[in-house]
């Protein structure tokens, strides 16, 4: 109930306090007030206890009785209030205490004391010597006990006061302070008015903070609508952004993160990389070549573009290659913070389609070998990168009869079989074509004539090797006739070289029946022949 | 009927004789007496006080003084005191009884009548008493006078 820090006790205790030093204050004048009281009251008892043995003393004196007198002085002195007293006559003098007293410098209150029958004659005088000790004794304990009773009023009215306090202030100031706790702002919750405190201060507190939760009340249910607004906004923006199948992220400058999508984090598990809190600048981790890409974007950004591009995503060696679109603009907030949003799209799989186009333009679909516009990229590939290559042109001999007599299919079994015999016999390094019709082209890693007779001659003996066709007994047997140009010893010209190669292929074919073993010619050899012929 | 036709006479009978009495009392002054043969001439009012009220028990000249209160004349005791000290009876009855206990004091010597007084009077030398001026005989000597 009491705290410390409380109003009602530092109340009651100002109070007190208070009440304490007007009872210290005035406890000198009590004093001075009762000191002199009870001088007073003690000079009077003293009057009257004298009148008590005025008669005996008056007898005494008139009879010259000392038991009479001995009596009245006794009475007298029995009291506490009188110290000595003494009765002196003419023929009379009886004193008790008497020198005590005067030791003390006390001094005596004189009685005069009448005859008893003729009032108009004095007989004797009593000296009465008040105990002055016994009397301020007295009057200090009184004024003791006064201050004694003044201080604890004080403190009584200090309890009285706190309680009082406590039901007409504080209780109420702790039930509004309750109810005030209970209070959820924005609500149309409101602290109840204590009784009997309508028209008090605290009432009026209460009124007032009632008209500030109405306010508040009101500001909340705007707020609240705005909100609800805005929320609504924010959900269809986040389904928009999360539901898209484009990955994006929004990313600060440094690289973190600040937004990313469920696409972005499929795409993201397709690497090796996996979720991660960040991928560095401008997501360069997830990137096969990220400072070609940087590159690329800062340039753009550079002229206040968004950029776009086609790269290549870091993935495991095993899985496919993941490629994507890139499409990155620079943001800046309201706050002058500088944003990316980016934007990841698969291309993947439209890049496999193009590959396989490109694949299928380079390649023969009936024997999986190049075709002569693969052969011609490999050709101008090598003499880029100024590779020494053996260029073998080949052309069947007996292939347009097989056609002929057992049908296409039969040719292109065929054609199968000797650009198997080719890419089987051939070394690592070295390509078959199959450049047109029965026409197969090697290129052969060699400078030198003896290498390639070596392939040729394991060519020609695979090609040789007769089959049979339709449970034919007769075998059938294809030949070649075999054109060599060396590059770039014949020529460094693509055409002439083919051209060269041609001829000494053609040179070789009419041979075939007069000198079948010579069915290999270079044409160094074969342009020698024509000179020698010219 | 007798009583109610004399009533008149009676009261006036009465009304006679009580202011007759009150006359004769007022009237009636007190004196002090001794013994004839008694040395002491005259006392005055304090040497009466002296002795009546137990202070001395000797004249001034030094011989023996027996005052004698009168018991069964109350109005003349009490006159008397009244004179003398001022006091109602019943005052000095108390004095008397208050002084009884210390045995030093002793109060005035006692006889019944005035005629034992008159007999105390002329036999008894130390005697002092009080008497109506008017029962004065010649065997008294008057020492003191009231007013």
């Amino acid at each position: 109930m009491i705290n410390i820090q409380g109003l009602g006790f530092r109340f009651s205790l100002f109070l007190v306090v208070a009440a304490m030093l007007v009872v210290l204050t005035t406890a000198e004048f009590f004093y001075r007030v009762t000191y002199e009281n009870e001088i007073k009251e003690a000079n009077r008892d003293i009057e009257e206890l004298y009148q008590t043995v005025a008669a005996t003393a008056s007898i005494a004196a008139f009879l010259e009785d000392e038991d009479l007198a001995k009596e009245a002085i006794n009475g007298l002195v029995k009291t506490d209030k009188i110290l000595a007293a003494s009765i002196k006559s003419d023929a009379l003098y009886y004193q008790t205490n008497v020198t005590e007293a005067i030791n003390k410098n006390t001094e005596s209150r004189v009685f005069v004391v009448r005859h008893p029958f003729m009032p108009e004659e004095a007989v004797a005088e009593v000296n009465v010597y008040p105990n002055f000790e016994y009397i301020i004794n007295q009057a200090e304990k009184t004024s003791i006990d006064n201050s004694y009773s003044l201080y604890a009023e004080a403190l009584v009215v200090g309890i009285v006061a706190l309680i009082i306090t406590y039901y007409i202030i504080i209780s109420p100031m702790l039930r509004v302070g309750r109810s005030l706790h209970q209070i959820t702002p924005g609500t149309s919750q409101r602290i109840p008015i204590p009784k009997y405190h309508s028209r008090s201060e605290i009432g009026k507190l209460v009124y007032d903070t009632n008209q500030l939760l109405n306010k508040v009340e009101e500001q909340f249910t705007q707020e609240r609508q705005l909100r609800e607004e805005i929320e609504f906004l924010e959900k269809r923006f986040r389904m928009l952004f999360e539901n898209a199948k484009t990955a994006t992220v929004l990313m600060a400058e440094n690289g973190t993160i600040a937004l990313r999508n469920d696409a972005f984090n499929d795409l993201v598990e397709k690497t090796e990389l996996g979720i991660k809190q960040g991928y560095g600048e401008l997501l360069g981790e997830l990137f096969e070549t990220p400072e070609a890409m940087k590159a690329a974007l800062k340039e753009t950004f550079a002229r206040n573009e968004f950029a776009t591009g086609e790269y290549k995503l870091k993935s495991s060696s095993n899985d496919s290659a993941i490629w994507v679109q890139l499409i990155a603009s620079p943001l800046l907030t309201e706050e002058g913070e500088r944003y990316y949003q980016l934007t990841l799209n698969d291309i993947s799989s439209r890049r496999q389609e193009l590959q396989k186009l490109a694949l299928q333009a380079d390649f023969d679909a009936l024997t999986g070998i190049y075709n002569r516009n693969g052969g011609e990229k490999l050709i101008a590939k090598l003499m880029r990168k100024e590779h020494q290559f053996a260029l073998a042109l080949i052309d069947l001999n007996g292939f347009k009869a097989v056609n002929d007599i057992y049908g296409h299919d039969a040719g292109d079994e065929v054609l199968i079989f000797v650009a198997e015999q080719l890419k089987e016999k051939i070394r690592k390094n070295d390509v078959a074509i199959r450049w047109g019709g029965d026409e197969f082209m090697l290129l052969l890693q060699a400078d030198d004539e003896e290498s390639v007779k070596r392939v040729i001659e394991k060519v020609n003996a695979g090609v040789k090797q007769p089959f049979y066709f339709n449970n034919d007994s007769k075998p059938t047997v294809v030949s070649m006739s075999v054109g060599v140009s060396f590059y770039p010893n014949t020529s460094s010209n693509m055409h002439a070289l083919i051209k060269l190669a041609d001829i000494a292929m053609y040179k070789a074919k009419q041979n075939k029946i007069a000198s079948p073993d010579d069915y290999l010619i270079f044409v160094d050899q074969c342009r020698l022949d024509d000179e020698n012929i010219e | 009927m007798s009583l109610f036709k004399h009533f008149p006479l009676i009261i006036g009978l009465a009304l006679f004789m009580y202011s007759a009495a009150s006359a004769a009392q007022s009237q009636e002054r007190i004196v002090v007496v001794t013994n004839l043969n008694n040395d002491v001439q005259v006392l005055d009012k304090k040497g009466l006080i002296d002795l009546f009220m137990g202070k001395y028990s000797a004249f001034p000249n030094g011989k023996e003084a027996t005052p004698i209160d009168v018991e069964l004349d109350a109005e003349l005791k009490s006159q008397f005191y009244k004179s003398l000290v001022g006091l109602p009876l019943a005052r000095v009855n108390a004095y008397w009884s208050r002084l009884k206990f210390s045995g030093r004091v002793k109060p005035p010597a006692v006889e019944q009548t005035l005629d034992d007084i008159k007999l105390r009077l002329e036999e008894d030398e130390s005697a002092l008493a009080y008497v109506y001026e008017s029962t004065v005989t010649n065997s008294m000597k008057v020492v003191y006078r009231f007013d």
